[in-house]
């Protein structure tokens, strides 16, 4: 619809000028030039339905540093070992086929004056629009001992599905029976608030069947678990009992690398075998470059109405990195609609049309051990008078139990949404 | 707004394992699906519980939505 509605422009635009004698003059406005930067659940969603819905209109460039897209959902099970990493990877090249220049560099700084992103090895993007979906980053500051690389390459995060997975993987292989794995976990915010609750399961169900004299620590900075609680308190009790021990309030100031011991505000030190450290999340660094961070030096707030930044005209904050809505989760499923949302508004900006904020929805799937899952659901709705999205009221809701059936689901889930924003 | 579908349900003749695909259901059954969905005459997992976050308007606007297409790939 969208080439035959640029075709009649065009066309129209072509009689005018031939009946003024100038035909051979250029008739075609400038295309208007999207640039989104990361190509994650929020820019690989945005960037696939901006090309999607604006065909010839609008030009679309999606920068991103890896070579191809790695899913942080299934890579807990990544650890677990009951997938691999091929199996959580999918490339770019369908997008670029769909007509998306995918450019594969790092953006290192925006220049907001210019309109420009600036590249490390290629040339700067001008842009008419910039949407920028940079994920987290990491607050390594709160935690004394971890400012050397030494520290960060041996305690992980993992909190970004790549290198550090598979890296995590072979610390927990390389583990003698009889060993600890401590996970801490930052004060929320922070992506994926099941996420460390699910990889405690997946690492434990490795544990029982591999290293059955193993624990698994969850020293959690916050007061209680904080998504699918009962679900998750279930697996540990019934499926992990004498594996999985929880522990809330213990918030990490430090490690002593020397004995691999983890500080807390106020809890007792912890040793352990492999200690995973997931630091406190912000917004990608990227933000904070394009001075798009206002809330607590960490989050970029956003008008839901556009996803467009309240502090910088013209550029757009998707997935993680946003000041989130009240009830609206930092996840992939959310952050691929935050994308549909964000193309929608951008496109009707530039052509000059209203645009009425969609209804938005969030799945996501925990899986307890290799098959069996559990789900949490919402509907979000933008609500005009609060200028914010709320959750619908009566909608929503978790499993009543794992089960095979949601493990299926979860894994359809995941093959679809890459096929969403990845064509 | 139907695109919010597409997460989960392929918008092409090609779905994809247990989630249904959705390209192309008449506008009719997708409206009667999601009405039973939200009612809780029909069971399921996700869908009851996602259906009735979306209004009447809504579900009639996604149900035209998938049967015209207008979320194809």
């Amino acid at each position: 619809m969208n080439g035959r509605r640029a075709f009649i422009r065009n066309a129209a635009l072509a009689l005018a000028a031939a009946s003024t004698g100038c035909a051979s003059v250029a008739v075609r406005r400038p295309l208007a030039k999207v640039v989104v930067v990361g190509g994650g659940y929020g820019g690989a969603s945005a960037a696939r339905y901006l090309k999607l819905w604006g065909g010839d209109t609008v030009d679309v460039t999606l920068v991103e540093a890896r070579a191809a897209f790695v899913s942080c959902p299934l890579s807990n099970l990544v650890l677990g070992g009951s997938r691999t990493m091929a199996q959580i990877t999918v490339g770019y090249e369908r997008l670029a086929q769909r007509g998306v220049r995918v450019v594969n560099d790092n953006a290192t700084a925006v220049d907001i004056e210019r309109r420009q992103v600036r590249l490390a090895r290629g040339a700067a993007l001008p842009y008419d629009r910039l949407v920028l979906s940079p994920g987290v980053d990491f607050d390594f500051d709160r935690i004394e001992g971890m400012g050397s690389d030494a520290a960060r390459a041996r305690y992980l995060h993992a909190w970004k599905a790549g290198p550090q997975t598979a890296a995590l993987r072979r610390q927990l292989e390389a583990m003698h029976d009889g060993g600890v794995f401590a996970i801490s976990i930052p004060r929320a915010p922070f992506r994926c608030p099941p996420g460390p609750y699910e990889r405690a399961c997946q690492v434990a169900w490795y544990f029982k069947r591999a290293k059955p004299r193993s624990k698994v620590l969850i020293l959690d900075g916050n007061e209680d678990v904080q998504s699918k609680k009962a679900l998750f308190m279930r697996a540990w009790s019934d499926d992990y009992a004498g594996i999985v021990e929880y522990r809330p309030d213990y918030v990490l100031t430090g490690i002593d690398p020397t004995t691999s011991t983890a500080r807390f505000e106020t809890a007792d030190d912890e040793h352990a075998d492999v200690l995973n450290v997931i630091p406190p999340n912000g917004a990608g660094d990227i933000a904070r470059q394009a001075g798009v961070i206002t809330v607590n030096d960490r989050w970029c707030e956003v008008d839901f109405r556009s996803f467009e930044s309240i502090r910088v005209p013209g550029v757009h904050v998707l997935g993680d990195a946003i000041q989130i809505a009240p009830a609206m989760p930092k996840s992939g499923h959310m952050a691929n609609q935050h994308g549909k949302a964000a193309a929608g508004a951008i496109l009707a900006a530039l052509a000059g049309r209203d645009y009425e904020p969609p209804t938005l929805n969030n799945t996501c799937y925990s899986f307890i051990n290799d098959r069996e899952a559990v789900h949490v659901a919402s509907v979000h709705r933008y609500e005009t008078s609060q200028r914010t999205y709320a959750a619908v009221p009566g909608s929503g809701g978790l499993s009543s139990a794992k089960s095979v059936v949601e493990g299926d689901y979860g894994l359809a889930w995941a093959r679809s949404i890459w096929a969403d924003m990845l064509g | 707004m139907a695109a919010g579908c597409a997460a989960c349900h392929a918008t092409t003749d090609r779905g994809d394992g247990p989630l249904r695909a959705l390209a192309g259901m008449p506008r009719a059954q997708v409206a009667q699906a999601m009405r039973a969905f939200k009612s809780g005459e029909r069971p399921g997992t996700v869908m009851p519980q996602l259906a009735k976050g979306y209004t009447d308007r809504e579900i009639d606007l996604i149900a035209e939505a998938i049967a015209s297409r207008d979320v194809a790939r």
